[in-house]
């Protein structure tokens, strides 16, 4: 297979689900979905960003309508399918009133760059109805999963150095459900994914070709667009940072800290400049704190409890749709656990027959992870005060990209220490791709039976 | 390497797979049963099935049969039977039901029976059993399909309403055809590794797209 046609596979494999899922998932029915369309809709219809107060009257009229009678009487009732369309009375979208919103809420603290491609797809729909105007900014985020898989593509083909191997990462990125699930709604995540996966693409890009200043470029323009997608996106900048500094020289010449510093400060300078902007929102959201939670209880209950433990990070990270209450039958999850399971296994026994750079992904993914999982339980513990919880397994899917390079690695070491007769990570692929159908009837029972 | 250690190391890996098309088989068997909530008329949300005291249920003109009535209870403890009488479409027939919480009792409705009135008359009851809503379900469902083409039709109607366009079962059907072609071009990858390639490839320079 050519490199081209590669791409154009894997291109047209995530527009192909992309566009189905968003006409698959009802509306509102993504995480938060209301607040990011509202974000949409308060760009594109009065070119302003949101006013800046996390607690307020939110939504313009015909975005409450949506809520109260599509979203309202369904979320975490699973035995209520959705309602029928009859029942649905938005008032009239030809009044300019039903559309007016300040745009404050729980997504006006966020960045517009991703509300903006949301903006335009809205302004192309102005006219319609407003499930179709919703329908019009879902396909927004369909374009940024197609960003996501060419980006998984060139992430496997610069790592492995084969298109067969970048088509593997293409397909896995494309059938991880919970990606593919997001980035067929409207949420801000799709952004995010895309340019997570775009930053690790130029890090493998960065291995091939260390002294190349084009793979920095890359990085620096998928690092600034991340922060202005989600600032959340800053957290990751560790991890990209030492593995720019170790793969563009080394950790003791002066020019690999200049070269990697030059890289990362434009997105550092946008992160502090989005930060002092966005401040009365964030100081409004964190300032609400109600609830007395000590580190000690916070660990006991909140973080080494199994079965949160289980619910965030296997079922929130694989698939948990829907207003994440939608999920698969266990044995489905305990098959993903078991391939995971299997992969570990191969890179313990198989970590002699490991050349270098394998190893070093290996330490270097377990050691981004543990980081992230610190983090993110770190960031709990004072939202949790406000009388939130916090913690959800897509959170971690930004560094997706050194999770599916890994996996690739421990199964096929696997493979290559008992030498299997099959290429297991293709295996895992097609697996995914299963549960992808799996997917798909459960929503279809959840919300249509 | 032993034969068998390469034998036991692939079936690890293809078990998995293996697992998978059985799960989504059983699923895709499993037809699901076109649940909606029925509105017992002149009736309060939960109520006592009295023998002789008859409640209707007004069942919504569709497209696809009716097959069932789910009855709900919220009540705590053992299970307790009632026989009742269900006449629909001008046709009467008793079943015997068992109720306990958590197992919705199934009433049988006339076969092409595509909406109306059903009326319930508990002919013997096994103590006093109440019919209520619980943990989400309503006292009483309808049940139609037991056929995936219910939910089909009704994810058609709603993406009808988002597109303005009947793209849903083109689409439904691409989409399947998209992961069926997955699923064979990673089977066929999977079986024909080629390990001098890929060992080359570790380590080694990028070839030219």
């Amino acid at each position: 297979m050519s490199f081209r046609l590669g791409l154009w596979v894997v291109a047209g494999v995530a527009l192909a689900r992309g566009t189905f899922l968003a006409t698959l998932i009802p509306p509102p029915h993504g995480p938060d979905e209301p607040a990011h369309f509202d974000h949409v809709q308060r760009i594109a219809e009065h070119g302003r960003l949101p006013e800046l107060r996390a607690r307020c009257a939110a939504f313009s009229p015909e975005g409450l309508a949506v809520q109260s009678q599509l979203r309202d009487p369904l979320v975490f009732q699973p035995d209520h399918p959705f309602p029928p369309l009859d029942s649905f009375h938005p008032p009239d979208p030809t009044n300019p009133s039903a559309r007016a919103t300040t745009g404050c809420g729980p997504a006006a603290a966020y960045p517009p760059l991703y509300y903006s491609t949301g903006a335009v797809a809205y302004r192309v729909a102005h006219r319609s109805p407003v499930l179709q105007r919703l329908f019009a900014v879902r396909l927004a985020s369909v374009t940024w999963g197609i960003a996501t898989c060419v980006f998984a593509y060139l992430l496997g083909f610069w790592w492995f150095g084969r298109v067969r191997d970048g088509l593997l990462i293409g397909v896995l990125a494309a059938t991880q459900p919970m990606m593919g699930f997001l980035s067929s709604v409207v949420n801000n995540d799709a952004a995010l994914f895309a340019c997570g996966m775009g930053s690790f693409a130029a890090l493998a890009w960065l291995r091939r070709q260390p002294q190349s200043v084009k793979p920095l470029v890359l990085l620096a323009v998928c690092s600034t667009a991340g922060v202005l997608s989600k600032p959340t996106y800053i957290l990751v900048f560790p991890a990209l940072g030492f593995a720019a500094l170790l793969l563009s020289g080394s950790l003791r010449r002066l020019s690999s800290w200049l070269r990697t510093a030059a890289t990362l400060a434009p997105a550092v300078a946008a992160f502090v400049l989005w930060s002092l902007y966005s401040q009365p929102a964030m100081r409004d959201q964190l300032s609400q704190s109600s609830t007395k939670v000590s580190l000690g209880e916070f660990l006991r209950q909140w973080v080494f409890v199994g079965h949160r433990l289980y619910r965030i990070w296997v079922k929130g990270y694989w698939m948990n749709w829907g207003w994440l209450d939608t999920a698969l039958r266990e044995p489905y999850y305990g098959l993903i656990a078991a391939l995971l399971l299997l992969a570990g296994v191969g890179t313990l026994l198989g970590w002699r027959l490991l050349v270098p750079i394998e190893r070093w992904l290996v330490v270097f993914t377990a050691g981004a992870t543990l980081y992230g999982l610190a983090i993110l339980y770190a960031l709990e513990l004072p939202v949790l005060r406000t009388g939130l919880a916090f913690v959800q397994g897509r959170y971690l899917l930004p560094i997706f990209p050194l999770h599916a390079l890994t996996i690739v690695t421990g199964l096929r070491a696997f493979g290559r220490r008992f030498q299997a007769y099959c290429d297991a990570p293709w295996v895992f692929a097609a697996v995914l791709c299963i549960i992808d159908g799996a997917a798909i009837a459960r929503s279809l029972v959840r919300y249509y039976s | 390497m032993p034969t068998w250690v390469r034998l036991a190391a692939t079936a690890l890996i293809i078990g998995p797979l293996a697992w998978a098309a059985a799960l989504l088989t059983q699923d895709l068997h499993a037809r699901p049963t076109g649940r909606s909530p029925a509105v017992v008329q002149n009736t309060p949300d939960s109520f006592t099935l009295s023998p002789g005291r008859t409640f209707r249920v007004e069942l919504e003109p569709s497209a696809f049969p009716y097959r069932e009535l789910r009855l709900v209870t919220p009540q705590a403890g053992p299970a307790r039977t009632a026989r009742l009488e269900v006449c629909a479409a001008a046709i009467c027939t008793a079943h015997q039901v068992r109720l306990v919480r958590y197992e919705p009792a199934s009433l049988p409705l006339p076969s092409d029976f595509r909406g109306g009135g059903v009326s319930i008359t508990p002919l013997a009851v096994e103590g006093a059993i109440v019919l209520g809503s619980f943990e989400g379900a309503p006292a009483v469902q309808a049940v139609r399909g037991f056929s995936w083409s219910l939910p089909i039709a009704r994810a058609a109607e709603i993406c009808r309403a988002m597109t303005g366009a009947n793209v849903f079962i083109p689409l439904l059907a691409l989409n399947a055809v998209v992961l069926a072609a997955l699923i064979v071009l990673a089977i066929t990858f999977a079986w024909r590794r080629s390990a001098s390639d890929e060992d080359q490839a570790r380590g080694a320079s990028l070839p030219s797209p």
